[in-house]
């Protein structure tokens, strides 16, 4: 059965796959950047990095549209994180948390995510052109 | 040609008997069973003997055939006895033994080597320059030299990142593109660390 055009799956499949870590790490960026006792060296840090991941199909606006992840999310990005504390913990937890129904999941405790990818459908339908 | 020197009658070589270098009298102090370690208390008499006796012979050839001997061992032949030192020195409880007997002979035997230093170094017949390195050595010994690494791990000037106005006129504009309240921003930033004042050559006279 194809996914209705407005689910959360259809929503997701507007966008490709590579960009699904840029969008767990803005919304875990951001909830970091609710914290008081971030050093002024890290919060810049942060910040920067939210505003570098607007580049191609994902647009500045969509970026800004993206609300800190919850307690939960932050839970399960945690989680996979601890997967694999050596070298390839990033490569490891991202693995995981991109996959289909992990990531339907992460924008249904995120549904701002969800929005986000919804304002970059045109650029995403010029790029597939 | 050929068939000449093939056909000629190669004179057997003598078999070579070597020497039986070493007795085989025990020559081992067998210590009391308290003195010995859970390894060696595994094993029965003839193998503790064994082991010892293998510590105490001079590391020549048929040695292990020697120590074979010493702890009583008989075979109908010095090849069976030789194989039976092979299996001794293979078995897994033998190898624990001898594990467990190595760093006490090592120790006793570095205190005889010192001994020997002290001979040298108190000889006057041993060339000076000899003499001297054993001083050397037993200097060394006496009064090791120590050492103390103290590390210190400080953030510098990159790392930091005060506060100035421009700092926070930086979190303010990206807190305002990337979607976050840029006012919560720089107070939380001016909470963590006091806002820093630019210092000017003026101010510091």
């Amino acid at each position: 059965m194809m996914p209705n055009g407005d689910s959360d799956e259809a929503v997701i499949a507007c966008i490709p796959a590579g960009f699904r870590s840029s969008l767990i790490g803005i919304a875990m960026a951001k909830k970091w950047l609710q914290g008081d006792d971030l050093s002024v060296a890290d919060r810049l840090h942060h910040l920067e990095f939210v505003r570098s991941q607007a580049f191609g199909v994902l647009t500045a606006e969509a970026v800004a549209a993206i609300e800190p992840a919850s307690d939960t999310f932050e839970q399960i990005f945690t989680e996979a994180m601890r997967v694999n504390p050596g070298d390839n913990q990033c490569e490891t937890a991202f693995g995981i948390l991109d996959r289909d129904e992990i990531f339907a999941d992460l924008v249904r405790l995120n549904p701002s995510i969800s929005g986000a990818i919804r304002l970059c459908r045109g650029r995403s339908a010029a790029a597939r052109e | 040609m050929s068939d000449a020197v093939t056909n000629e009658q190669v004179p057997a070589r003598p078999k070579r008997h070597r020497r039986q270098k070493y007795s085989a009298e025990p020559i081992a102090t067998v210590p009391d069973e308290e003195d010995l370690g859970p390894a060696m208390l595994a094993l029965n008499e003839r193998q503790r003997l064994f082991v010892l006796e293998w510590h105490a012979s001079p590391d020549d050839y048929g040695h292990a055939i020697r120590a074979c001997k010493a702890a009583g061992y008989a075979a109908s032949s010095e090849a069976a006895l030789r194989v039976r030192a092979h299996q001794l020195l293979h078995s897994a409880s033998i190898q624990r033994a001898l594990n467990e007997l190595g760093p006490k002979v090592l120790v006793a035997d570095g205190f005889r080597s010192i001994a020997g230093v002290v001979a040298i170094a108190n000889d006057p017949k041993v060339k000076p320059e000899t003499r001297l390195k054993a001083h050397a050595i037993l200097i060394s010994h006496a009064f090791p030299l120590q050492t103390e690494h103290k590390v210190v791990v400080e953030k510098t000037p990159d790392m930091v990142i005060l506060a100035t106005e421009a700092v926070l006129a930086r979190i303010h504009a990206l807190a305002s593109q990337v979607g976050l309240d840029p006012i919560k921003q720089v107070e939380a930033a001016k909470m963590i660390e006091d806002v820093a004042e630019e210092v000017t050559d003026d101010a510091e006279r």
